[in-house]
């Protein structure tokens, strides 16, 4: 009997590079060849549920079967780290708290909307869109107000946790004890309040179906932080386009603080805050062309 | 819009008004459209230049501005224009570079500097000479420029004038070039190398080339700067040896060797990089302390082994250390958490299983506390780890475990469902009544059905034929898929009659897997018992079950399904095409000359694949130069399988085309494949 422990297929070469160019035309995540042995160990055991024999099998599994496409959500949940928490860049969500919600408001005002939207775009497990309607119930500037955040992912399997919204001990690693009261103790770990919940939806959309995120609507920011950083530059470029569609005129954008739209897009200007730098949607620019270099 | 209009525009107050002026003059015709293109290059706002870098870009083949280029970037009063015009310069590519060679010689001084950084970016060998010269300019700042250009322009003329620059007067030149060498991931002999090591500007630079010299003299120098104070010398010391180690050869075994006699403190410092955030070095940090057999590094080792980031032969390093792993493998298992904890528990039970399997002694007390984590790990909160514990279970599983691991078949995680039903396959060969107990109120549905279907073939006999029948009208199409399976696994003409039935389910899946299955069942007396069955499933309105009726078929090598399998390759779904033509190969279909050309042109590359391997099985005629057909493909995949085939074909012809192709080719995988067939060619082999 063969020792257990790597005992599957080994993946070769170029079915690497197939599966990986597959996975890059299905979602844009894009993966360097040193990522072989974490490709080979995180989908071995949907070999063996398939009953196939090889990566090769596989590959021609992800082309051809009917379930293909469950198949290969399947597969980029297995190969993306979804790990996240609340309060995840707190020096951002401070900005945002301080400078960038009275701001919203104010627009929202003007327009003779008491509305805000906001989208937590590859929301994961849903920690980042509590994150941001603790915030906005916090600061009370909103209380009335129709607020909805909205947040989507590629993988059912980290919705199912969102919509639970039933979290262990490391989400809370970074949470200031403020915000305790936004939760509740259920026998699996703590629980997110009732009415924060109210104010988040979560939905299964691929960042790269440009015209199925028409159905995330005009919204006031969005949130997308360590997410472009799985994306190859083509297909940063077109989730990029979308959160330009999606914003209204003066929206903001935040990225993770190792992101930048350099060489990606010139259509959103950048704004210094006191406390952090932002893109946002030119005020201006509510018809004008949008181009990339 | 008018060149007036857009003038004016780009001189509005608002940058979004300025730069959407700058993505019309793009379609403007205006006569204009070049000298304000220009304006916008110098503007004030980030995004407006950003814009015209890639109109200029556009316009410039067009209009002729390569002259007001050239002059933005030797002029020294905008910034932000010279940068912008640099950038144009670099997009235009060896279509530049005739204007900056003519710039360099009457640029003024203090231009000069940036027509060499352009050169640089133009990818076009010719200015290696320009830049060459350039490099012993008098002037620091050019010489300078001229090296790092040269380190960006690469190729064999560029890494000979960097190699020449080596031995410059200033060692700052000394370093730049050495820096560019390894940046172009050049390989410098050590000869040239070896002076500079005493230099302490270029040292670390020299570590990092030392890395790509293959050679043996350079493992004790390397190994040496471990004991270096500086983190940042100790990384490039550790990830130089571990490239030499992964390029095999003797210096390969030369680091195995002084990395066997590690010094306390270069291993405290490769401990100490371990847990870094550079992931190159954590790694290299990794193999050597594989190396050096260091228990107090096993912990961080199979944190990166559950990360992905070490593969096959680190793995096998410290399996190499037989049972002595053991125990720092058990003590990483308590202090790490998930897939980390279930990587150290499942290595643990390998190596302490691997003396008895082997034929060597077992050690009862190390055994005794695998088995004892093992059991502890089947509790925990942690998915990964109760899968590692499970799978653990297939060496030290006993009869009295067959209820729990029956239990955990049926829970929801469907890969400890899995793997619990392994175990218990396994355990069934050696303790059948356990298991078959354990297993009979158990009903064959749901969670469960799946895993433990297996388990019932494998007790055979005619209880789990009646069970597994009874199975193929589950509730889940899961658990009657596996029915099917395990029927076919029972073989019989019984169990074909029944999984024929399964034709007509209403999950496709679940038929796909009976077409599969009656292409291996066989009759009592050794006799494809399903081909009629599956050429009725060749007409099935579900391309997925006509491919598996077709493979089915070449399992079967009934000879009825030669006609139709060749119509199935001509019909043109991709899935069933592939998996006809693969059915044809298996039955060694003689006729299938006249298909094979026609199959080389489909649209699809696993179908022109499948059509070269049947090509390079047939032995026909002119097949040197139909394989080479597939040299041309658009596919990179397709071109690689027909280097790999012209390789072991082995002919003239074949070197030839090889030989052609490889001058053009510009995929890596498909020159290393053209590479290794002209190599076997030339060998003989």
């Amino acid at each position: 009997m063969p020792l257990l422990f790597d005992s599957g297929p080994e993946i070769r070469i170029e079915e690497f590079r197939l599966l990986r160019d597959l996975i890059n035309r299905f979602c844009g995540i894009s993966f360097q060849d040193d990522a072989r042995f974490l490709v080979e160990r995180r989908l071995r055991d949907r070999l063996q549920a398939l009953g196939l024999s090889d990566y090769g099998d596989y590959y021609q599994h992800l082309k051809y079967h009917p379930d293909a496409r469950a198949e290969l959500e399947r597969a980029v949940e297995l190969l993306t780290t979804n790990e996240t928490y609340f309060f995840r860049e707190d020096y951002q969500l401070a900005a945002f708290r301080d400078e960038v919600l009275p701001q919203l408001r104010e627009r929202a005002e003007a327009r003779g909307a008491r509305r805000l939207a906001l989208w937590s775009a590859g929301c994961s497990t849903g920690e980042e869109a509590y994150t941001v309607a603790m915030i906005i119930a916090q600061t009370g500037l909103f209380d009335g107000w129709d607020v909805r955040i909205f947040g989507n992912d590629i993988s059912r399997r980290v919705l199912h946790t969102a919509r639970r919204a039933t979290y262990g001990a490391s989400s809370f690693r970074a949470m200031p004890p403020e915000y305790d009261r936004w939760f509740v103790d259920v026998p699996e770990g703590r629980q997110v309040s009732a009415r924060i919940r109210a104010m988040c939806h979560f939905g299964h959309l691929n960042l790269l179906a440009g015209d199925r995120a028409a159905i995330v609507g005009r919204v006031d920011a969005v949130f997308c932080r360590n997410v472009l950083i799985y994306f190859d530059t083509d297909s940063r470029r077109k989730v990029i386009d979308t959160f330009y569609d999606r914003l209204l005129p003066g929206g903001y954008l935040f990225l993770g603080h190792s992101e930048s739209l350099l060489n990606l897009s010139t259509a959103f200007e950048l704004v210094h805050l006191r406390k952090d730098l932002v893109y946002r949607r030119p005020e201006s620019a509510r018809t004008a062309p949008r181009r990339e270099t | 819009m008018t060149a007036d209009r857009l003038r004016a525009s780009l001189g509005d107050a608002d940058a979004e008004v300025r730069r959407s002026a700058v993505v019309l003059l793009e379609q403007s015709a205006a006569e204009e459209a070049g000298e304000l293109v220009l304006i916008a290059l110098g503007d004030e706002d980030w995004r407006v230049r950003k814009e015209a870098v890639r109109v200029a870009t556009a316009l410039t083949p067009k209009l002729s501005l390569m002259p007001d280029l050239v002059a933005a970037i030797t002029q020294g009063e905008n910034v932000g224009l010279r940068n912008a015009a640099l950038e144009v310069l670099r997009g235009l590519g060896p279509g530049s570079s005739d204007a900056l060679r003519r710039a360099l010689e009457r640029a003024p001084a203090h231009g000069r500097k940036f027509v060499v950084e352009a050169l640089g970016d133009t990818g076009d060998p010719a200015v290696v000479p320009d830049l060459a010269e350039a490099s012993e300019d008098a002037d620091p700042n050019v010489a300078a420029a001229a090296i790092d250009a040269l380190a960006r322009l690469g190729g064999p003329g560029a890494e000979r004038a960097l190699r020449d620059r080596l031995r410059a007067p200033d060692p700052f030149h000394r370093m730049a070039a050495l820096d560019g060498l390894d940046r172009l991931a050049a390989t410098v002999p050590w000869e040239e190398i070896a002076p500079l090591l005493g230099d302490r500007l270029v040292r670390r630079v020299a570590l990092r080339v030392l890395g790509r010299t293959g050679r043996t003299e350079a493992v004790a120098t390397l190994v040496e700067a471990l004991g270096d104070g500086s983190p940042h010398v100790v990384g490039t010391a550790a990830t130089s040896l571990g490239r030499l180690y992964a390029e095999l050869g003797g210096a390969a075994a030369e680091v195995a060797r002084r990395a066997s006699v590690l010094e306390p403190q270069a291993k405290s410092s490769l401990r100490s990089l371990l847990a870094s955030d550079d992931l190159p070095a954590r790694k290299a940090a990794a193999t050597l302390l594989l190396l050096a057999r260091d228990s107090e590094a096993v912990p961080g080792i199979v944190q990166l082994v559950s990360e992905g980031a070490l593969g096959r032969e680190a793995v096998a390093v410290l399996r190499g250390w037989g049972t002595d792993a053991v125990p720092p493998l058990l003590d990483a298992s308590s202090r790490t958490a998930g897939a980390a904890q279930g990587v150290a528990l499942e290595l643990a039970a390998d190596l302490v299983a691997a003396p008895a399997m082997l034929g060597g002694a077992p050690d009862p007390a190390l055994e005794s506390r695998v088995r004892e984590a093992v059991r502890h790990a089947l509790a925990s909160p942690e998915p990964a780890v109760v899968r590692a514990a499970v799978r653990s279970l297939t060496w030290f599983a006993e009869p009295s475990d067959a209820p729990r691991l029956v239990e955990l078949a049926g829970g929801a995680d469907e890969d400890v469902a899995r793997a619990a039903g392994a175990v218990l396959e396994s355990l069934a060969g050696r303790a059948a009544e356990a298991v078959r107990d354990s297993l009979r109120p158990v009903p064959l549905e749901g969670a469960a059905g799946a895993a433990l279907t297996p388990v019932v073939a494998q007790l055979g006999g005619q209880e789990a034929f009646e069970r597994l029948s009874a199975a193929l009208s589950a509730d889940d199409a899961a658990t009657r898929r596996a029915a099917v399976e395990a029927l076919a696994e029972l073989g019989g003409a019984r169990a074909a009659e029944h999984v024929a039935l399964a034709l007509a389910d209403d999950d496709v899946g679940v038929q796909s897997a009976a077409a599969r299955a009656l292409g291996r069942i066989r009759d009592e007396e050794g006799r494809p018992a399903g081909a009629d069955h599956l050429l009725l499933a060749l007409g099935s309105d579900s391309p997925a079950v006509r491919a598996a009726a077709a493979r089915g078929l070449g399992e079967a090598g009934d000879g009825r399904a030669v006609e139709p399998l060749r119509e199935l390759v001509r019909e043109g779904a991709p899935g069933v095409a592939v998996a006809a033509m693969q059915a044809l190969r298996t039955m060694h279909d003689p006729t299938l000359g006249d298909l094979l050309v026609e199959a080389l042109g489909h649209d699809d590359e696993e179908v022109v694949k499948q059509a070269l391997r049947a090509l390079a099985e047939s032995g026909g005629e002119r097949m040197a130069s139909r394989l080479a057909v597939g040299l041309t493909h658009a596919a990179w995949d397709v071109r690689r399988l027909a280097a790999v085939l012209l390789g072991e074909l082995g002919s003239g012809e074949a070197e030839q085309a090889l030989e052609a192709r490889f001058g053009i080719e510009g995929d890596d995988l498909v020159r290393e494949a053209i590479e290794e067939a002209l190599g076997r060619i030339r060998r003989g082999a």
